[in-house]
């Protein structure tokens, strides 16, 4: 019997090899969710935005800073008052096959996502192209709106001018993949380009399932819910970036990051919630920590429609119990920034303006006045996250002063989507990130209430005078002009009060000190490692 | 009984502890120092002090209160989770005894099933299925712990039922509801008392896993396991939020465990060698 | 003896559809349309009407439930709503990870327990005795979420000598806790099935005899007492394997290790109901193989129970 013991416990030490710390020019950084697909057609999460804007070139993209740059196309102009982009492809940017990155590539890769019968749920990017919405439809061969009159120009026209089109290309739905069968081509007609399913059927017969990219880097291992392993893309023309291999491992839970992060097996963290406080304080780490505004706004959105939440001056009752700054001391450590609109700070159109004061008494003035001196029942629905569940029970408990009495109801993504999106819900509690670093992305979708629901205005809100500046706003192509317009915008709704305003969350990194040239982007598809460096690991723990 | 009970060395402990428990949760509202659903974010995270003996969670809330009101919950989805239990179960046990045959088969094909199920699995996916709220739990729980109820009263019928009283009443044309109630059951009693007893402590054990996960109380209620899965994120600034309400899980099961051991061990000796309950 | 095996694996089979049934109508009711978890923050109708059509929830219950025992005859449980890979081989994946930490738990229960038990017994009704028996209990009550909190608090966040969760790429360091936590209450009852094993034999007949034969008194307890005293404890040793295997749930969420527990419990929560029914049925074939090998192990070591099994069989 001892002998068994013995052998087992050999067993268990053998297949347990604990590998030692890695040195040497492999990065490792942490991946909040488990990527499930990584066809830049199909991606929605930042997970997998994050990987595919490192596995995929778009015509332009994202700088760290949140600019638009240059990316497989090299130069561009826009005419014709802003319906008509040109595009010069960049002649040296190279598929992982090294198959060069023509025009035909881009339309087929446009196509892919417009096509009848795609399941990309990223329509909507390249929707205001001209023809696209026939395309889809199946009523054309192909998109009108996609000239390619030779390999290296593409032209793309737009039914009206749309400012933001060109930060909308630099998304992942608009990301360049290699086009089936080079040989069955021709201008006009094109390759369609791997077709999108999900990733489960296999896309270019070999195997893989997800189509190919130009982008710097190249998957070289993927251990789903593991970690995914990148190496530098052989045939990028710009040669060997400083890194070796990234390893981005999966790491759901926020204790194990900081642990792997303090025992060095972990390179970038973003730190939790929860343990700003104890990193911040730390004066030996404060050099490696970066902090950006999130292109995030945090809020309880209210149900415009339902019941008591119909009158403004409810809601702004709602607004004037819950002492949002008080939340953010204590919940954020004080690290985000309160909100008094939704246009982030950072981004033309932001505005300061007075937030709605806590001031209890006074709300409850409000409510009596609207014809609820007793208070009333309220439905508060959530996802179930630490931050928001801190965050909801801290306005349960608010709102219970002032005669509201919140029933909390947690349920998962799609329960919760389905339900507020169809109007069913009183309350809900959401943030709302940008794609793209404009205020456009945040007030069209929120806002306008021809997307009302599933388009992104779950609160129904709906005023005419919003609408039409929303719609001037993006004809505008003057900046200055239109930061303008969108502050007014901003204002006019944070007046109307359609949501409980709470904070823009600031995001915090801290990165290891053997790790040059990191910069935390504003948006999180802007870093792509091609400037990062490790230099050797000295021994010993990271505290 | 209860004599024979506290005379045991078990029992005795068991009694104190349940008991100091029971009386916690009953007079929770009149004995709590604060208002455990009142939140004061300016005494957020207070280590604990004299003006708060288990310091405060995030929102300033006392926790001590609040681990007294959970005392309520706790007992109040345990004992009613068992009472649905005892009484499905038996309902079941009693007519698969009795009436033997198909009945029987299929009763305990059921109960297979319901074994069969891989720990809490089960439970989870009914809270999720059903939408997590305390009425639902108590539901959920009473209803899944059936069979083990079930199988025992079943046994137990099925050695009473030849016994010779009962053949005699039998023969007298007694009908066999009668026979099953008058008869049969108050046979069952001690095994039952025993059922109910032990199963108490994994009662409270099943609440605060499911609270935990996120599938029992609801917040704003002050589950001690919704408290323990909420102190985790703050676990190294303020390790009181989930070390409290972990004493208070761990002691509570602590004395309905001995409590239910020595009810066993009075009215079943036999039983001893069960390690486990319920 | 092969009857037996037979007709204990026959009735797997009902019990299985009983189980893959339930589960079938649970998730039909779960809410939550798994299409849109499936969709981005903005979506139009275009989009959900296809992927429903794709997945067949289009179709009346009747039909997917056919669809579904159809599979389940294959052993096919179809592609997971989030990730799109075949359930099967994802499962088997995740499994040698639950394995591994049931082998190392186990291990723990076993040495650890038996010694407590044998301690106890051998220094019966003294205060070692008392101690070791109020340790079990305050092992069985304590919840084993608080359990690893208390660990992860005191040995990893005060003293840093452990990592406080995650798999870690194999190092033993990252399995203790998670062990230790899951060993937790089979310990105790290991412990006190031995103790009160013990106490049965070490009254009998053969140990006077050895006793008196001047045999060492540790051999006399490891080696004949022991091994007789250590039958029913492997009934207790086995079923609780069975429920590391399949009930790690809370451990495996606590530890964030990715076995099979926290990875079920994972796809309830989001709703994949391809998930849910292959891993339920998986853990139910397991937990079901494991009972019917610890009542054939039962049966073949000790012969009073060999010949008394035609009766306990027809008692089913």
């Amino acid at each position: 019997m001892r002998t068994a013991v013995f052998l087992v416990v050999c067993l268990l030490l053998s297949t347990g090899c604990s590998k030692s710390p890695p040195g040497g020019d492999v990065l490792f950084v942490a991946l909040e969710t488990s990527p499930n697909r990584l066809d830049p057609a199909l991606v929605v999460d930042v997970a997998e935005g994050q990987i595919c804007s490192l596995l995929y070139q778009g015509l332009v993209r994202f700088s760290p800073r949140g600019e638009v740059i240059a990316d497989a196309a090299k130069s561009w102009s826009i005419e014709n008052s802003g319906t008509r982009y040109v595009f010069h492809m960049d002649s040296r940017p190279r598929f992982s096959d090294g198959s060069r990155v023509l025009s035909r590539d881009v339309r087929a890769s446009l196509e892919r996502v417009l096509a009848p019968g795609s399941l990309s749920p990223r329509r909507w990017v390249l929707d205001r192209i001209r023809g696209a919405p026939a395309f889809t439809k199946g009523s054309a061969e192909s998109i009108d709106g996609v000239l390619t009159p030779d390999d290296s120009t593409v032209v793309i026209e737009l039914e009206k001018p749309f400012r933001p089109f060109l930060q909308l290309l630099a998304m992942p739905a608009a990301y360049i993949v290699r086009s089936a069968a080079s040989d069955e081509v021709g201008p006009g007609r094109g390759g369609r380009g791997p077709p999108v399913g999900d990733s489960r059927r296999p896309h270019d017969g070999s195997g893989e399932t997800r189509p190919v990219g130009s982008g710097r880097w190249v998957l070289s291992k993927w251990e789903r819910g593991d970690f995914l392993e990148l190496v530098p893309n052989p045939f990028d023309p710009r040669g060997d970036p400083p890194l070796e291999r990234i390893v981005f491992r999966v790491i759901p839970e926020a204790f194990t990051r900081i642990a792997e992060f303090e025992s060095g097996t972990l390179d970038i963290l973003r730190i939790p919630q929860a343990e700003l406080g104890r990193f911040l304080e730390d004066e030996s780490r404060r050099s490696s920590i970066q902090s950006q505004p999130e292109l995030r706004v945090t809020y309880i959105g209210l149900n415009n429609r339902k019941g008591p939440l119909k009158d403004v001056r409810v809601r702004r009752a709602l607004n004037m119990a819950v002492d949002a700054g008080r939340i953010i001391e204590v919940l954020a450590g004080g690290h985000a920034v309160r909100s008094a609109g939704a246009v982030p700070p950072g981004l033309p159109g932001y505005a300061e303006r007075p937030p709605y004061p806590y001031d209890p008494a006074a709300a409850k003035n409000l409510l009596r006045d609207a014809g609820f001196p007793d208070g009333f029942d309220l439905e508060i629905w959530q996802r179930d996250s630490p931050e928001g569940n801190r965050v909801v029970e801290a306005i349960q408990g608010y709102l219970l002063e002032i005669g509201i009495r919140v029933r909390i109801v947690k349920r998962e993504w799609s329960a919760f989507k389905e339900a507020v999106s169809r109007g069913r819900v009183d309350a809900f509690f959401l943030d709302w990130y940008g794609d793209y670093p404009d205020a456009e992305n945040f007030l069209y979708p929120l806002f306008h209430s021809s997307n009302a629901g599933g388009g992104g205005n779950r609160s129904f809100f709906a005023d005419a005078l919003v609408d039409s500046l929303i719609e001037e706003s993006q004809r505008t192509l003057d900046d200055r002009a239109c930061a303008g317009l969108y502050a007014s915008i901003d204002s006019l709704v944070f007046d109307q009060a359609p949501w409980i305003y709470l904070y823009f969350p600031t995001s915090f990194v801290i990165v290891s000190p053997d790790v040059h040239g990191y910069t935390f982007p504003v948006v999180y598809l802007g870093e792509d490692f091609s400037t990062v460096s490790k230099t050797r690991r000295a021994e010993g723990r990271r505290r | 009984m209860i004599a024979k009970i506290v005379r045991q060395k078990n029992g005795l402990v068991g009694v104190a502890i349940a008991g100091v428990v029971f009386a916690v949760a009953v007079l929770a509202p009149a004995i709590a120092p604060y208002d455990p659903y009142r939140i004061d974010m300016a005494e957020s995270l207070r280590p604990p002090c004299l003006a708060h003996p288990f310091g405060t969670d995030v929102f300033g809330r006392d926790v001590m209160s609040r681990l007294m009101h959970g005392a309520r919950i706790s007992l109040e989805v345990s004992v009613l989770s068992r009472v649905i239990s005892i009484l499905i179960g038996t309902l079941l046990g009693l007519v698969a005894g009795y009436f033997g045959g198909r009945i029987d088969s299929v009763i305990m094909r059921s109960s297979d099933v319901t074994l069969a199920y891989p720990g809490l699995l089960l439970l989870v996916a009914v809270m999720a299925a059903v939408g997590p709220n305390l009425a639902s739990l108590i539901v959920a729980l009473g209803i899944v712990g059936w069979a083990p109820v079930a199988r025992i009263v079943r046994a137990q019928v099925l050695s009473i039922r030849e016994r010779e009283f009962v053949l005699a009443v039998r023969s007298l044309g007694g009908g066999a509801e009668r026979i099953m109630a008058r008869h049969i059951l108050p046979n069952c009693a001690s095994q039952l008392v025993i059922v109910f007893s032990m199963g108490l402590g994994m009662g409270i054990m099943a609440e605060s896993s499911m609270s935990f996960l996120g599938l029992g109380a609801q917040p704003p209620l002050p589950s001690w396991g919704a408290m323990i899965s909420s102190g985790l994120d703050y676990l190294r600034v303020a390790p009181w939020m989930s070390l409290a309400p972990g004493l208070g899980i761990t002691i509570a099961v602590l004395g309905f465990n001995l409590l239910g051991d020595a009810c066993r061990d009075v009215l079943d000796p036999k039983l001893r060698h069960l390690g486990k309950g319920g | 003896m092969i009857a037996y095996i037979l007709k204990r694996l026959l009735l797997f089979v009902p019990i299985l559809l009983g189980v893959a049934t339930v589960t079938f109508f649970l998730v039909y009711v779960l809410p939550g349309d798994p299409v849109l978890s499936m969709v981005g923050e903005r979506y139009d109708e275009a989009t959900i009407q296809e992927l429903r059509r794709e997945m067949r929830l289009d179709e009346p219950l009747y039909v997917q439930y056919a669809h579904f025992v159809a599979g389940l005859a294959r052993l096919d449980f179809g592609r997971s709503y989030v990730t799109g890979e075949p359930v099967g081989p994802t499962l088997l994946k995740r499994f040698p990870y639950t394995l591994r930490l049931a082998l190392f738990a186990m291990v723990i229960s076993v040495v650890v327990g038996v010694c407590a038990g044998v301690l106890a017994a051998w220094r019966w009704r003294t205060a070692i005795d008392y101690l070791t028996m109020g340790t079990t209990v305050l092992g069985i009550s304590m919840p084993v979420f608080w359990l690893g909190a208390l660990l992860i608090f005191v040995f990893s966040m005060k003293l840093g000598l452990l990592p406080p969760s995650g798999y870690g790429g194999g190092g033993l360091r990252y399995a203790v806790l998670p062990a230790v936590t899951l060993a937790q209450a089979s310990t105790a009852y290991v412990a006190r099935m031995t103790r009160s094993s013990m106490l049965d034999v070490v009254g009998e007949h053969y140990i006077q005899t050895a006793r008196a034969k001047g045999v060492s008194e540790w051999r006399v307890l490891f080696g004949h007492a022991l091994r007789n005293a250590l039958l029913p404890v492997i009934t207790v040793i086995g079923a609780d394997f069975g429920s590391f295997l399949t009930g790690a749930v809370l451990t495996e969420s606590i530890f964030a290790w990715p076995g099979v527990g926290r990875f079920t419990l994972d796809a309830i929560l989001k709703r994949d109901v391809p998930t849910i029914q292959g891993a339920v049925f998986f853990m139910a074939v397991v937990f079901m193989v494991i009972n019917l090998l610890v009542d054939l192990a039962y049966a073949w070591a000790d012969p009073r129970i060999r010949l008394r099994r035609e009766s306990a069989m027809s008692g089913g």
